[in-house]
């Protein structure tokens, strides 16, 4: 009885630290935009036939899933083609933009999702 | 460059055969060249495909003295618009070892030595003792074990992919610039039905498809083959009737949308191959130098991302995560323990216990073979040769406290040849 209680613990306790590890290693200390705040953003595309620029105004509690997908309809990029990349950092669909700390007057980069190579 | 009057002349080097300074003549003649640091080079090259084959292909005839070839795929036809080295080849062969062969005709005076397996099960010993790695790997786990092991060995790893018109190079310098889970990447989502959707209404239209692909696997218990005509139409008449039923404002599916969709194949062309395996290739060479203290330019720390539509370079630089689990000091430490291979585990965890490691005397700590694709369970009172523990292996261990702290540990394990 006893033996079992404390496996079952130890394989909790075990499964916290590796979630509490991946917020870490991708949220770096940063200081952070007040959420909800409005922020003008450059977002530059470097793939599709004719890499540009848009100026967007965004919320910088809005979901990158979110984003994504406004900026795949102004770029006309399916947004599976793309990552979102600050900063050297690419951002993940279930984080939020000010998890990646970008501010006013910042550059996003729409970047290819290249894994392929066989 | 070649500023310093006493550096020896690759022209007259004893280390080459006259027919190998023939061969090389007119690289000889490169300013700043060391041919010498080539020829004693290791590399791994991780993945031997469409990126793989032009990169050994490269650094064969520039004359790198060991190149190791890594891969577990055999040879398909589909293969050849792009992979050279398979040319001759008859489909089904092990891709790394038709590599071998070919680079061989190509040039003689090097060694190339196939591994027809997954990366994780190549001898550690060769992780450990080469210079660098050179990925042209199509997923993202892969690339997740390799960079473990350019960091914890602190070898360079120079990554490359590939998708449709685009690519990227980038190459990890360990302490310079980020490794790959200081950003870490996730794997491509392939669209797949949970089980759940399976009886329901397909609430997109994409799941109309992934119904018509298991309609026509439950009548034939395998999944259809995309080259045969009739079959595509079962697929694709069952998928289209949903669609009709289900999103009559939407386009029915067309054959060639059905056909990349059920295979999930990406599409890929020799030119952006080869474009980005010759810039892993130049910075592996430039790299060969440095290692062996020749200077010859820079290798770019940065992302370069090469869209060949508009025929544009794009570069991002990449800092380190001072909060990387891989590569910070967040990083589970490293412990190099020199051990005659006859020793058994218990006799390793006196070790560790003496380097000021402790445990629950109840709770033994665990033993985990990470250098291994299906790791097998450690036994205690087993000798490492008799698990098969290699020399150069890493062993995850869990259960230590160290200072009263819960800490997990990496052994790894320098075996006394006797």
């Amino acid at each position: 009885m006893s033996e079992e209680f404390e496996e079952i613990s130890f394989d909790e306790e075990e499964k916290e630290e590796v979630i509490e590890t991946e917020i870490k290693s991708k949220t770096p200390d940063k200081t952070k935009t007040p959420a909800g705040k409005k922020i003008s953003v450059y977002f530059q595309s470097t793939i599709g036939p004719s890499p540009k620029q848009e100026k967007l105004v965004v919320a910088t509690d809005a979901p990158i899933s979110d984003i994504k997908y406004t900026v795949s309809q102004i770029f006309g990029l399916p947004p599976e083609e793309f990552h979102l990349s600050h900063a050297g950092r690419t951002c993940d669909n279930d984080d939020v933009l000010e998890d990646y700390g970008v501010e006013d007057g910042d550059t996003v980069l729409l970047i290819p999702v290249s894994t392929a190579g066989i | 460059m070649n500023v310093k009057g006493t550096k020896k002349s690759n022209f007259f080097d004893e280390a080459f055969s006259k027919d190998e300074r023939q061969r090389f003549d007119r690289q000889l003649r490169l300013p700043g060249w060391n041919q010498k640091a080539l020829k004693d080079s290791i590399v791994l090259i991780v993945g031997v495909g469409g990126l793989g084959t032009e990169i050994a292909k490269n650094l064969a005839m520039a004359g790198v003295g060991t190149i190791h070839l890594i891969d577990l795929d055999i040879i398909e036809y589909s293969n050849l618009n792009r992979q050279i080295l398979f040319s001759d080849a008859d489909e089904g062969e092990p891709k790394a070892k038709v590599a071998a062969r070919a680079l061989k005709k190509i040039n003689p005076y090097s060694e190339y030595i196939w591994h027809h397996s997954n990366l994780e099960d190549v001898d550690p010993g060769i992780y450990a003792t080469a210079d660098m790695y050179i990925s042209g790997l199509d997923s993202v786990t892969a690339r997740n074990e390799l960079i473990r092991r350019a960091v914890q060995y602190r070898k360079p790893m120079i990554d490359g992919g590939t998708a449709t018109y685009y690519g990227h190079v980038y190459t990890y310098l360990p302490g310079k610039n980020a490794c790959l889970q200081c950003d870490p990447q996730r794997e491509r989502e392939r669209e797949t039905l949970a089980a759940c959707t399976l009886v329901g209404i397909p609430r997109k239209k994409s799941h109309c498809l992934l119904k018509g692909q298991l309609y026509f696997e439950s009548k034939n218990n395998r999944p259809p083959d995309t080259t045969i005509l009739e079959e595509m139409n079962l697929v694709i008449n069952y998928a289209n009737n949903l669609v009709k039923e289900h999103f009559p404002s939407e386009t029915i599916f067309s054959l060639d949308e059905v056909v990349k969709m059920v295979d999930q194949h990406d599409p890929t062309i020799i030119s952006i191959n080869a474009v980005i395996a010759s810039l892993q290739s130049q910075e592996a060479l430039k790299l060969m130098h440095h290692l062996k203290g020749i200077e010859l330019g820079t290798v770019n720390p940065e992302y370069v991302i090469y869209n060949g539509l508009v025929g544009k370079f794009f570069y991002i630089e990449k800092p380190r995560n001072k909060n990387c689990m891989l590569c910070s000091k967040n990083a589970t430490i490293i412990e190099e323990i020199q051990i005659p291979a006859t020793a058994t585990i218990d006799v390793l965890l006196s070790i560790i216990k003496s380097r000021g490691y402790n445990y629950d005397p109840e709770f033994l700590p665990s033993f985990w073979l990470i250098d291994k694709k299906d790791p097998v369970d450690v036994e205690m009172d087993l000798t490492l040769k008799e698990q098969g523990i290699r020399n150069h292996e890493t062993l995850y261990v869990t259960g230590l406290t160290n200072k009263g702290k819960e800490i997990d540990l990496n052994v790894r394990l320098i075996l006394n040849q006797s």
